[in-house]
C-alpha cells in the first residue's frame, strides 16, 4: 500500500487553481487555432481535465455538459480498449457517439492520455459543436428519420494520434463525409492543439511539483468538491421533489422526476418518463446524467469547484431505459442537446430551486430554472457566388436567466450551465450565410413574472439576402405549445417558443423606402405560424421572426416592487399590458410614472378575483 | 418549524403536522400536498403571457394553474399541466 500525499491547505489551493488555470488555457488554444465562429465566438465547446480512473478533476466554464460526458468516454476506453487498440503515452481518441459520451453525434469528444514515466496519470479532453459530419441531410436535423441510422453518422473513440502523430487514415475517414471539412478540419487540428497544451503543462507541473503531489491535488479536489457537496446536503431538509415536463415533438412526450434528497445524498428518479421517439429528440443516458451533474453544479455547488466526478459521488440516477430522456439504440438523437437535454434541466433545475427554496439558510441562493429549450434552426442552400453554405442559427441559446431570490433572473443570459456561453455577432451571420437581420434584440414580455423576474429571452427577425431563396430552413423547436420554464413560489412561467413567417412580403419596398420594421405586423404578407419542428424554406420576399424563451419568475408578481416595473416597461422588457394585467401595476405611459392610486386599486382587485377562486 | 418555501411551512397543531402560510392560516395536514387545499383558478395557457402560445398551436392542450391562500390571497405556486391532469405534488416534506 502506497502511502498518502498529504498537501497543507495552501499549496492545495494554489495547486488546484493552476490545475484550472492549464484547463482553461487549453480551451484558449481550441478558440485561437479553429476558425469556427460556434467556437470562438459563440464558445459551443469545453475542456476537462480527469484523473487516471476518468473522474472529471476540473471543467472549463464553457459548456459543462462537454467536459462533463468526457468521463463517461474516458471510462469506455479504460475498459474497452487497454489491451487493443492500447492506451499509450502519445495517443488520442476521437469519439461522437452519444451512446458512450458524446451530447449527440455534432457534440464530438477527444480525449488524450497524460502519462509520466511510463504510467498513465490522467487525462486532458476538449468536445466541441460541429455543423456536419456527414449524414443523409445537411447539417444536424433530419426530420424523417425513423432511428439512428438515418442520422449524422456515430463513430465509437478512435485512436486518432498514435505516439503523438496523427494518422492521417483516421483524418481522412473523419473528413470525408463531411458537407464542409475544411472547417471540420480546422476544428479537429484545433482539439488536438488543446489537449496537447494541457497535457504539456500537467507534465510541466509535474516536472516542477513531482508527481505525488500532482496526483494528491488530482484527488483531493475530488475529495473536496464531494465533501463540500455532501455537508452543504446534510444542511439542507431531508424531502421529495417533483416536476413534470412535456417535450413536443411529433407528439407530446411527459418526462417526469421525483428527487429525493435524504441525509447527503441525492436520488434522481426520471421513472415514469414516456418512451422513447424514433429519432431526432432523444437523449442518451450519458446526456441525462451529464446534464444532472451540470444543473447540480450550478445550483448547488455554486462556489465550489466544479469538480464533477466528486459531486457525481453524492448522486445515483434511476431512469427507465427505452425513454425520451434515456433511450436505447438506435434510437436516433439529433437533436438532443435543444430538446431532451433541456427537459431533463428542466426537471432538475424545478426540484432544486425547489430544494433550496425549503432552507432557510440556502434561499437566498436559489434560482428559478432558466429558459427551458432551444430554437433549432438550420439554413441551407448555395449562396449568392454559388458555394454551399450550412449553419446553425444558435441565437436562441441567449434564453432568460432564472429569477433569483433577491434579485430578477439575467436577461439573454444563455442557458444553465454554460457561464461561457454566448452568441455569434449579426455580422458574423451575414458576412458568412445569405441571411439580413431585421433585429435582435431583448424580447418583451418574454421574463417570467415574480416579485423577482425572470430574464428576458432573444426575439430576432430575418430575411434572406442576395439570394433568391434560402431553400432549406429546418425548424425544431419543443416548448411551443407551452413555456418550459416554470415559476418558482407563486412566480410565473417565463414564455414560449413563438415562430412565425411572413410570405410574400413588401418587406423590401419597405427598406427601399429607408423603413426597418421592428415588428412583423408592420409588414404585409400571408401570415403563417409553423407547428413546433418543420422543414421549409425562406423566400426572397419571405421573413421569419421568433422569440425565444424567458426565465422562470419568483414569488407573487404583485409583491413586485412598482418602481421596477415601471423601469421594465420603459426598458421596454415588460409591456404596459402585462404591468397592469400580470403585476397590477398601472402605467401612465406617456409620462413614464407609476399610477400609484390606480395601482393599489387594480392589485386589491387581483386579491379579490384570487379570493372568487373555488377550493 | 419546517419551510416548504418563502411562505409555507409545516407547523405544529394540536399534535399534528399542519402545512400554514405565512399570514397564519393552515391550509390542511403535511401528509398531503398543499395544492388540494388552496384556492385554485385553472385559464388557458395564454394566461400566462402574451407569448405563450399566442398563435394557439396544438389546439389549446394545456392549461395554466395558480394556487393561492385563502387567507391573504399570496400566490403560492403555479403550473402547466394538460386539460385534465392531476395537480402535481411538488413539495413533499
Amino acid at each position: 500500500m502506497t502511502k498518502k500525499t498529504v498537501l497543507d491547505p495552501i499549496t492545495f489551493e494554489i495547486m488546484s487553481h493552476r490545475i484550472a488555470a492549464i484547463n482553461d488555457e487549453g480551451a484558449s488554444t481550441l478558440g485561437l487555432v479553429t476558425g469556427s465562429h460556434i467556437v470562438n465566438e459563440l464558445h459551443d465547446f469545453n475542456t476537462g481535465l480527469l484523473n487516471a480512473e476518468g473522474e472529471v478533476v476540473i471543467t472549463g466554464l464553457y459548456v459543462m455538459q462537454h467536459a462533463i460526458s468526457l468521463e463517461l468516454v474516458v471510462k469506455h476506453i479504460l475498459k474497452n480498449y487497454k489491451d487493443n487498440p492500447g492506451i499509450r503515452d502519445g495517443d488520442m481518441f476521437i469519439s461522437n457517439d452519444p451512446y458512450i459520451g458524446a451530447l449527440h453525434q455534432y457534440d464530438v469528444a477527444f480525449v488524450a492520455p497524460i502519462f509520466w514515466k511510463g504510467k498513465l496519470v490522467g487525462w486532458a479532453g476538449c468536445a466541441c459543436h460541429q455543423m456536419d459530419l456527414g449524414g443523409p441531410v445537411k447539417g444536424h436535423i433530419n426530420l424523417n428519420a425513423k432511428s439512428i441510422y438515418e442520422e449524422g453518422q456515430v463513430f465509437p473513440p478512435i485512436k486518432i494520434v498514435e505516439k503523438g502523430e496523427i494518422r492521417n487514415d483516421i483524418e481522412k475517414e473523419y473528413l470525408i463525409r463531411s458537407r464542409l471539412p475544411e472547417l471540420l478540419g480546422l476544428d479537429l487540428r484545433a482539439a488536438l492543439a488543446c489537449n496537447n497544451v494541457a497535457k504539456r503543462r500537467v507534465r510541466e507541473l509535474i516536472q516542477e511539483r513531482g508527481i505525488e503531489t500532482v496526483l494528491a491535488v488530482f484527488e483531493g479536489m475530488l475529495d473536496y468538491a464531494e465533501t463540500r457537496l455532501r455537508s452543504r446536503l446534510k444542511e439542507l431538509p431531508d424531502g421529495t421533489w417533483r416536476h413534470i415536463s412535456y417535450l413536443d415533438f411529433d407528439k407530446l412526450y411527459l418526462c417526469k422526476l421525483a428527487m429525493t434528497k435524504k441525509e447527503d445524498e441525492l436520488i434522481f428518479d426520471f421513472r415514469g418518463t414516456a418512451p422513447q421517439a424514433l429519432a431526432v429528440v432523444n437523449g442518451t443516458y450519458p446526456l441525462m446524467w451529464a446534464t444532472v451533474l451540470q444543473v447540480l453544479s450550478s445550483l448547488v455547488c455554486y462556489d465550489m469547484p466544479t469538480s464533477t466526478g466528486g459531486m457525481a459521488r453524492c448522486v445515483k440516477i434511476i431512469s427507465d431505459p427505452g425513454t425520451v430522456i434515456h433511450c436505447t439504440w438506435p434510437a436516433g438523437v439529433c437533436k438532443s442537446t435543444t430538446t431532451s437535454m433541456y427537459a431533463t434541466m428542466n426537471l432538475a433545475s424545478v426540484c432544486l430551486a425547489n430544494l433550496l427554496a425549503a432552507s432557510e439558510k440556502y434561499r437566498d441562493r436559489l434560482m428559478a430554472p432558466w429558459k427551458g429549450s432551444s430554437i433549432g434552426d438550420e439554413i441551407h442552400g448555395n449562396d449568392q457566388r454559388g458555394d454551399p453554405y450550412l449553419t446553425n442559427i444558435l441565437d436562441y441559446l441567449a434564453g432568460g436567466g432564472g429569477a433569483r431570490s433577491y434579485k430578477d433572473g439575467v436577461d439573454t443570459a444563455g442557458f444553465l450551465g454554460a457561464p461561457g456561453i454566448s452568441i455569434s455577432n449579426i455580422e458574423t451571420y451575414e458576412m458568412k450565410y445569405p441571411v439580413f437581420y431585421l433585429y435582435r434584440r431583448q424580447e418583451r414580455d418574454t421574463g417570467g413574472p415574480g416579485k423577482f423576474r425572470g430574464g428576458v429571452g432573444i426575439g430576432t427577425m430575418y430575411i434572406p439576402h442576395d439570394v433568391y431563396k434560402i431553400p432549406h430552413k429546418v425548424i425544431i423547436s419543443s416548448g411551443v405549445q407551452q413555456p418550459e420554464t416554470v415559476g418558482i413560489s407563486g412566480g410565473y412561467p417565463g414564455s414560449a417558443h413563438v415562430i412565425k413567417f411572413k410570405r410574400n412580403t413588401n418587406v423590401l419596398d419597405l427598406l427601399k423606402q429607408g423603413k426597418i420594421p421592428s415588428s412583423l405586423d408592420e409588414i404585409d404578407g400571408k401570415f403563417e405560424a409553423p407547428p413546433q419542428f418543420v422543414d421549409t424554406y425562406l423566400k426572397k420576399t419571405d421573413v421569419y421572426a421568433a422569440s425565444g424563451q424567458g426565465g422562470g419568475g419568483y414569488r407573487d408578481p404583485i409583491e413586485r416592487d412598482p418602481v421596477l416595473v415601471l423601469r421594465d416597461v420603459t426598458g421596454y422588457l415588460v409591456s404596459v399590458e402585462s404591468a397592469k394585467e400580470t403585476y397590477g401595476v398601472v402605467i401612465d405611459p406617456a409620462h413614464e410614472l407609476v399610477d400609484e392610486s390606480k395601482t393599489i386599486e387594480r392589485r386589491a382587485e387581483i386579491r379579490r378575483q384570487r379570493q372568487s377562486w373555488p377550493k | 418549524m419546517q419551510s416548504l418555501n418563502e411562505y409555507l411551512q409545516i407547523a405544529d397543531e394540536r399534535g399534528k403536522r399542519v402545512i400554514r402560510c405565512k399570514c397564519g392560516y393552515t391550509l390542511g395536514p403535511a401528509s398531503d400536498n398543499y395544492k388540494a387545499f388552496a384556492l385554485k383558478a385553472e385559464s388557458p395557457i395564454q394566461k400566462a403571457g402574451p407569448n405563450v402560445n399566442p398563435c394557439r398551436v396544438g389546439n389549446d392542450k394545456f392549461v395554466f394553474r395558480e394556487f393561492c391562500c385563502p387567507g391573504c390571497s399570496t400566490l403560492l405556486g403555479t403550473e402547466i399541466a394538460l386539460k385534465g391532469a392531476p395537480l402535481l405534488w411538488d413539495i413533499q416534506l
